[in-house]
């Protein structure tokens, strides 16, 4: 079934998003999740995302708490469902009454990132190609070959050294030359991505611009009377993987 | 009471209930409990000397939305000391029921972690459909329901 369709309002169907139980048992319902797009607009808790970056690109708040889903605008496609916020304990065991960490998407480039200034998400970064690329372009790495070994040396110990935990299995004269490349393709500081783009497209298997989506953003704070953003994502996501069989989704719930 | 409307909202063809707990099975056959959960789904950890919502002491899943390898027998075992390494299994020298750690960076004392022998339960909810719903969702909507509608936060889950 395609999204349109399934995205198709089902008249008759009284929708509660007050109730997690009840909630629940709607996402078993047709047009489930257009009725919630429609609840959220009237309570003034919907955006989406991608035509609120074309109406204006300075003062977008990227701190966002709730439920994100990034589909095609017309194909059948789910490219991803993210929750962000969660209530966690402090070390002391003491609850945390305000969401853990705010989400900053630019800050992540592996498997996918967000490129809000350029309004691009970019997915299929492959630490074997991709990370390569970054380690040559950036670092005069060739990682395939550990060359030149002395200037990887050299950077591998400065990270082992800045390590607060030193283990001696992980300085880089115990390491193997696979540990050595995994180490190197993992070390990417997340703000030379999208100038990396630039010079080298192939990074990424795919680079969407946000023309060609819809972001759904469904906020849900700490203070939301029913919902976490963990369980409200997770009912989107089976509902999604119930009604599409073309499932694009990199996750491995 | 999470559990019956869970119960409600799905039919027995997609789920069922199993339970383990000192007061009323053999408890030479917790081994064998554990390694009869050959299913993916739910399982729930409670605390018997508490009163309702509040025995919910930690609630967790196993296995995906698709067929899986992960299963509750699979997952739980880390939970809990092996018949060879208790002497008394499955109690501890005191014999209380101790478990042996939780997958989380909070650390617990020994005295935290153990039970008098007949308060510890453990439930288990198989999901016996694929294609349906996942154990994260059900595991999420039980967490879910504790916080928003109880204000429970189960002692030893560290993420809700």
């Amino acid at each position: 079934m395609c999204i349109n369709e399934i995205l198709i309002r089902s008249y008759g169907t009284i929708f509660f998003v007050n109730d997690a139980t009840q909630f629940l048992k709607n996402s078993f319902e047709e047009g489930f999740y257009f009725n919630l797009i429609e609840e959220f607009k009237k309570n003034d808790k919907y955006v989406d995302f991608a035509h609120e970056t074309k109406k204006r690109s300075d003062g977008i708040n990227e701190k966002f708490k709730g439920v994100q889903v990034i589909r095609h605008t017309e194909k059948n496609k789910i490219y991803s469902i993210s929750s962000h916020g969660t209530f966690t304990r402090k070390p002391n065991k003491e609850i945390r009454t305000s969401f853990n960490s705010a989400w900053k998407p630019e800050q992540r480039w592996t498997p996918s990132t967000i490129i809000i200034k350029e309004r691009k998400i970019c997915r299929g970064w492959k630490a074997s190609r991709s990370g390569d690329i970054y380690n040559e372009v950036y670092r005069g790495f060739d990682v395939k070959n550990l060359t030149p070994y002395n200037e990887i040396y050299k950077f591998l110990l400065k990270i082992w050294e800045k390590k607060k935990d030193k283990k001696d299995k992980e300085h880089p004269d115990n390491t193997t030359p696979g540990k050595k490349r995994v180490q190197l393709r993992g070390n990417i500081d997340y703000k030379k991505i999208p100038e990396l783009l630039k010079i080298n497209p192939k990074i990424y298997e795919e680079v969407i611009d946000f023309d060609e989506l819809i972001i759904d953003r469904f906020n849900i704070d700490e203070s939301d009377k029913y919902f976490t953003p963990l369980f409200f994502s997770e009912v989107i996501r089976n509902y999604f993987k119930r009604n599409i069989d073309e499932f694009i989704l990199e996750d491995k719930k | 009471m999470i559990i019956d409307e869970l119960v409600k909202v799905f039919n027995k063809a997609d789920i069922k209930i199993h339970n383990f707990n000192f007061k009323n099975d053999d408890p030479k056959l917790f081994w064998e409990f554990l390694k009869n959960q050959t299913f993916k789904g739910i399982y729930i950890f409670k605390d018997l000397s508490k009163d309702g919502i509040q025995q919910i002491i930690y609630v967790g899943k196993a296995g995906k939305f698709k067929n899986t390898d992960q299963t509750i027998g699979t997952r739980v075992g880390g939970y809990f000391y092996s018949p060879n390494e208790l002497v008394n299994f499955p109690f501890n020298n005191e014999m209380n029921f101790e478990f042996k750690k939780f997958n989380s960076k909070t650390k617990y004392t020994k005295e935290e972690l153990s039970l008098k022998k007949n308060d510890f339960d453990m439930t288990t909810i198989e999901i016996k459909t694929d294609r349906t719903f996942s154990p994260s969702m059900i595991e999420s909507y039980i967490l879910n329901k504790l916080l928003k509608e109880f204000n429970h936060f189960p002692r030893f889950n560290h993420k809700i």
